[in-house]
C-alpha cells in the first residue's frame, strides 16, 4: 500500500488501457513505438486510402505491431480519422512543383511585421487521429485498445516527407481552418493517395 | 483499514509558485501535500551545469534527430537539460491550423525554475492600472502599494541583483549588488541614454552576495559559470529545489509526491468546495486520491487551465470556477523576435574577460505610453529591450562568418568579444478572442487527461508596437556607435517567450473574472491559483517576481482566512 495518506481510488482494479501511441512520418508510412509499463512494442501504420468523412480526414490501412523477437502482428482495414491539430514553428515546407507554381504569385502583406510560422508560412507538426477499435491481443499488446489515438509528428527528413507535410497542412487549413473549403482538400487529398498507392 | 489523512493544503505543482506556497503554508504550521507532475529531480546526477561539450555524448548536441522527433516544442531545451522538460511526444496539445502556439513545459520537481530566465522586475501602477490610462480592458483588482511588501519579502528570499534606479514605472526593491556590465553593455547603455531612452543593469534572480537566509538553504554565491539553464547546481540562481523546498521540508510539514499527475479536483457535493484531487501515477497509471482543506493550483498558467476546465461535475459543468465563462479567456504571452543586432567595431580583437560566464545583461525599460508626452499614435502598451554584448561560451558569431581553417579561428577570435544585441520583450493585449479549452475532437494525453486546445493570434496593436521597436532598436544600436548588421526580425510566435499568462483572471467581478484579488476562486472559496493564470494583463516584464509575490499574499490570506474558520 502506498500509505495511509494518499489512496488508491476505489474503482477495482487499475485500468489498462492504452490511451496514446506515438509515431513519425517516414516515406508514406507512420512509424512508432507503443511504450507502456513492462512493454515496448515497435508498429508501422501503411495508409493505403485516404478519405473526407463528415468533414473529417480519414485513412484506412494496415497496423503492425512488431514484439520482441516475434513476427508482426497485423491488423488490416484499420481506419485513422483526423482529430485535431498541432502547428509548428520553424522551416515550412517546400509545396510540391504543381502546388508551388500555382502558389507563387500569392501576395504577402509587409506593411507590418508578421509572426512566424504563421498565414503563407503556417504548416503542421502533428496529426492527433483516433483509430478505429484495436484488440490488443490479436497484436500482442496487453492492453485494452479500444481506443487509441495516435499523434502523428511531421518532421520531414528528404523533400517527399516535406511534401506530404505541405500537403496535410494545406488540407488541414481547407478542413479545420477559418475558411473551409472541402473541395480544395478533396483535390489535396487525391495527391497524397496518389502518393499511397506508388 | 486506516482512515485517510485530510492535509491542511494540497498544492499542485512545485514550481515557482507551487514552491513558494509550500514555503509559505509549511512555515505557517500547515501539513502540506506536493503533488509534482514529473519525476523527482537530484541534483548531483540530474545537473550537467558544469559539464564540458567533450564530456557529452554527441559533444553536446544530443542525439540526432531527439528535438524534431520527441521535444519539438521545448525550445529552450538543450541536449544538457533535456531531462527538465516533457516530451512532447507524450504531452499533446493542438492549435488551429496556422496559428502556431510554443508551450515550454517542464514537469519535474521545481519546474520551469530548473532552468528560467531569472529577470525578475515588480510591476508598477502603470501595468496594475493599465486600464485607467488607456481604456482599454480593465484594472487589475490591486494596486501597486498592496503588493509592494510582498515584492520586498519575494526579492529578500529569493535574492535579486540589481540597482537602485530610481525609474517611477520600473520600481525599485530590496536588492544585492548588481551584476557588472560589459564594455559593449557599457557602450550600448551610453547609446540608449543618447536617444532619451535609460538603460539599466538587469535585475535577476541570482546570488551576487549572500545573507542569513540564502545561507540557511545552502546557496552558494554565483561564480559565473554561465550554465543557469542546465540547473545551477550551487543554488546560486532562485529554483524550487535549492530555495524554497528546503525550507518547507525542513519543517517537517512537507509531503512532496512526484509522478502525479493531476486528473481534476474533486468536490463535495454537500458543501459545493473542493474535497480534494484524482491523480495518476505517471509511471504505474494507477489512479490515486488525495484529500485537502484548501487546493492550491499552481501547476503553471495552461496546465492550471487545463486542470479546473477538466473539473468538471454537475455543479460546475463548465468546469471548476467557471461560472463566469471566463476561465481560459484573455490568453498572453510576451513577444520578442525583433531588435537589432550588430557589432563594435572598437571591442574587435580585444582580449576576451571571461565575460562568457555572466548571465545578465542590459536592459531599455519601456518608453512608450507612459504619459500623455511619451503616447504613441499607432499602438497601446509598451515595450522594453533585453540587450547584450560579449559572447556565451560557444561563438555563436562563428555561425555567420564564411571560410575555414585558422583564418576562419582568427575571424571567430576577431568578433568573439564585440557582438551586440537587442530584442524585444513586449505586452500583448489581453483579448477574450485569444483563448484555450479542452480539446474540442477529444484529444488526449498519455495518461488519458483530455487536452487542451489553444486559439491565438497577435492584433495590429502587437504588429504596429513591433514595427516601432525594429526602428528604435536600430536607432539605438547606432547612437550606441555599432555596426548594425541586422534588424527586424519576425514576431515570436506566442508562447515562445515562456511567458503565457492569464486564463484564470482575477477581479472584483465574479461575472468577469474566475479569482478574487486573493487568488481565491469565486465560485469555490477553498480553491486558490496562484500562477500566471491569475494576471490581468502581460505587462512587458517578466512574470515570476509577481507570481511569487501573488503567491505570498494569498498563502498570507489562506492562513487567516482559516484562522477565522473562513475556508
Amino acid at each position: 500500500m502506498q500509505s495511509q495518506t494518499i489512496r488508491a481510488k476505489a474503482v477495482g482494479a487499475p485500468r489498462k488501457r492504452l490511451h496514446s501511441i506515438h509515431a513519425l512520418l517516414r516515406g508514406d508510412e507512420f512509424v512508432g513505438e507503443i511504450e507502456v509499463p513492462g512493454g515496448r512494442y515497435d508498429y508501422r501504420f501503411q495508409p493505403t486510402a485516404g478519405g473526407i468523412i463528415n468533414g473529417h480526414l480519414a485513412f484506412v490501412g494496415d497496423f503492425s505491431v512488431i514484439g520482441a523477437g516475434r513476427r508482426p502482428r497485423t491488423t488490416h482495414s484499420v481506419k485513422a480519422t483526423l482529430a485535431s491539430i498541432q502547428s509548428a514553428f520553424g522551416t515550412p515546407p517546400d509545396a510540391p512543383p504543381y502546388y508551388a507554381a500555382r502558389i507563387a504569385g500569392t501576395p504577402e502583406s509587409a506593411v507590418l511585421p508578421v509572426t512566424e510560422s504563421t498565414d503563407a508560412t503556417g504548416h503542421i507538426g502533428v496529426l492527433y487521429f483516433q483509430l478505429s477499435p484495436l484488440d490488443g491481443r490479436a497484436l500482442g499488446v496487453p492492453y485494452d485498445c479500444a481506443k487509441v489515438q495516435l499523434n502523428l509528428r511531421v518532421a520531414p527528413v528528404n523533400r517527399a516527407e516535406q511534401e506530404l507535410q505541405w500537403l496535410l497542412s494545406a488540407i488541414s487549413g481547407a478542413l479545420l481552418g477559418s475558411i473551409k473549403d472541402q473541395n480544395l482538400a478533396q483535390e489535396y487529398l487525391e495527391e497524397i493517395n496518389r502518393r499511397i498507392k506508388v | 483499514m486506516q482512515r485517510q489523512k485530510t492535509y491542511d493544503a494540497i498544492i499542485v505543482g512545485s514550481g515557482a509558485s507551487g514552491g513558494m506556497a509550500a514555503k509559505e503554508l509549511t512555515e505557517a504550521g500547515f501539513e502540506v501535500l506536493v503533488l509534482e507532475a514529473g519525476p523527482p529531480v537530484d541534483p548531483a546526477r540530474d545537473f550537467t551545469s558544469h559539464k564540458w561539450p567533450y564530456e557529452m555524448m554527441y559533444r553536446g548536441a544530443g542525439p540526432p534527430g531527439w528535438k524534431q522527433n520527441e521535444q519539438w516544442m521545448q525550445d529552450t531545451a538543450s541536449a544538457y537539460s533535456r531531462h527538465f522538460y516533457v516530451k512532447d511526444t507524450e504531452h499533446p496539445y493542438t492549435t488551429d491550423p496556422g496559428k502556431p502556439f510554443v508551450w515550454v513545459r517542464a514537469r519535474i520537481v521545481g519546474g520551469k525554475t530548473l532552468h528560467w530566465g531569472r529577470l525578475s522586475w515588480r510591476f508598477s501602477d502603470l501595468d496594475f492600472k493599465a486600464a485607467s490610462q488607456d481604456g482599454f480592458d480593465v484594472d487589475w483588482p490591486i494596486s501597486y502599494a498592496e503588493i509592494a511588501p510582498y515584492y520586498d519579502r519575494a526579492e529578500e528570499f529569493i535574492g535579486v541583483s540589481g540597482n537602485q534606479d530610481n525609474l517611477w514605472f520600473q520600481p525599485d526593491g530590496k536588492f544585492l549588488p548588481p551584476m557588472k556590465l560589459t564594455c559593449g553593455e557599457h557602450m550600448l547603455r551610453r547609446g540608449s541614454e543618447k536617444t532619451g531612452r535609460p538603460a539599466i543593469v538587469s535585475r535577476v534572480a541570482m546570488l551576487t552576495a549572500s545573507k542569513p537566509v540564502h545561507q540557511k538553504s545552502g546557496r552558494a554565491v554565483c561564480h559565473y559559470c554561465g550554465h543557469c539553464g542546465n540547473g545551477c547546481d550551487v543554488g546560486a540562481m532562485f529554483n524550487s529545489v535549492a530555495s524554497t523546498l528546503p525550507v518547507a521540508k525542513a519543517t517537517g510539514r512537507l509531503t512532496l509526491r512526484p509522478n502525479s499527475v493531476v486528473r481534476e479536483l474533486i468536490v463535495d457535493t454537500r458543501t459545493g468546495k473542493a474535497k480534494g484531487v484524482a491523480f495518476v501515477d505517471r509511471v504505474t497509471y494507477q489512479e490515486r486520491e488525495a484529500f485537502g482543506k484548501v487546493i492550491i493550483v499552481a501547476a503553471s498558467t495552461l496546465e492550471s487551465t487545463r486542470l479546473l476546465l477538466n473539473s468538471k461535475s454537475r455543479q460546475y459543468p463548465n468546469g471548476l470556477g467557471n461560472s463566469s465563462g471566463v476561465l481560459g479567456h484573455y490568453l498572453v504571452d510576451h513577444f520578442g523576435g525583433i531588435g537589432a543586432s550588430g557589432f563594435f567595431k572598437v571591442l574587435e580583437g580585444r582580449t576576451p574577460e571571461y565575460e562568457d560566464g555572466k548571465a545578465s545583461g542590459l536592459f531599455v525599460p519601456r518608453f512608450r505610453n507612459l504619459d500623455k508626452k511619451t503616447q504613441h499614435p499607432r499602438f497601446l502598451r509598451g515595450y522594453g529591450f533585453e540587450c547584450g554584448a560579449g559572447t556565451g561560451i560557444f561563438p555563436g558569431v562563428a555561425r555567420n562568418l564564411p571560410g575555414f581553417g585558422s583564418d576562419f579561428k582568427r575571424q571567430v577570435r576577431r568578433y568573439y568579444t564585440a557582438p551586440v544585441s537587442m530584442t524585444t520583450r513586449a505586452a500583448m493585449l489581453s483579448r477574450f478572442e485569444n483563448f484555450a479549452e479542452i480539446d474540442p475532437g477529444g484529444v488526449v494525453d498519455a495518461w488519458g487527461v483530455p487536452a487542451l486546445k489553444i486559439h491565438i493570434q497577435h492584433s495590429d496593436n502587437e504588429r504596429e508596437m513591433a514595427k516601432d521597436a525594429a526602428e528604435t532598436s536600430e536607432e539605438i544600436l547606432r547612437a550606441a556607435g555599432a555596426e548594425v548588421t541586422d534588424t527586424g526580425g519576425r514576431m515570436t510566435a506566442p508562447g515562445r517567450i515562456i511567458h503565457e499568462l492569464g486564463t484564470a483572471r482575477m477581479g472584483d467581478d465574479p461575472k468577469r473574472s474566475v479569482l478574487n484579488k486573493f487568488n481565491q476562486m469565486h465560485d469555490v472559496r477553498n480553491v486558490f491559483v496562484t500562477d500566471g493564470a491569475a494576471f490581468i494583463n502581460s505587462a512587458n516584464q517578466n512574470p515570476t517576481l509577481t507570481i511569487l509575490a501573488l503567491t505570498m499574499r494569498a498563502c498570507e490570506y489562506i492562513v487567516d482566512e482559516t484562522k477565522r474558520g473562513n475556508l
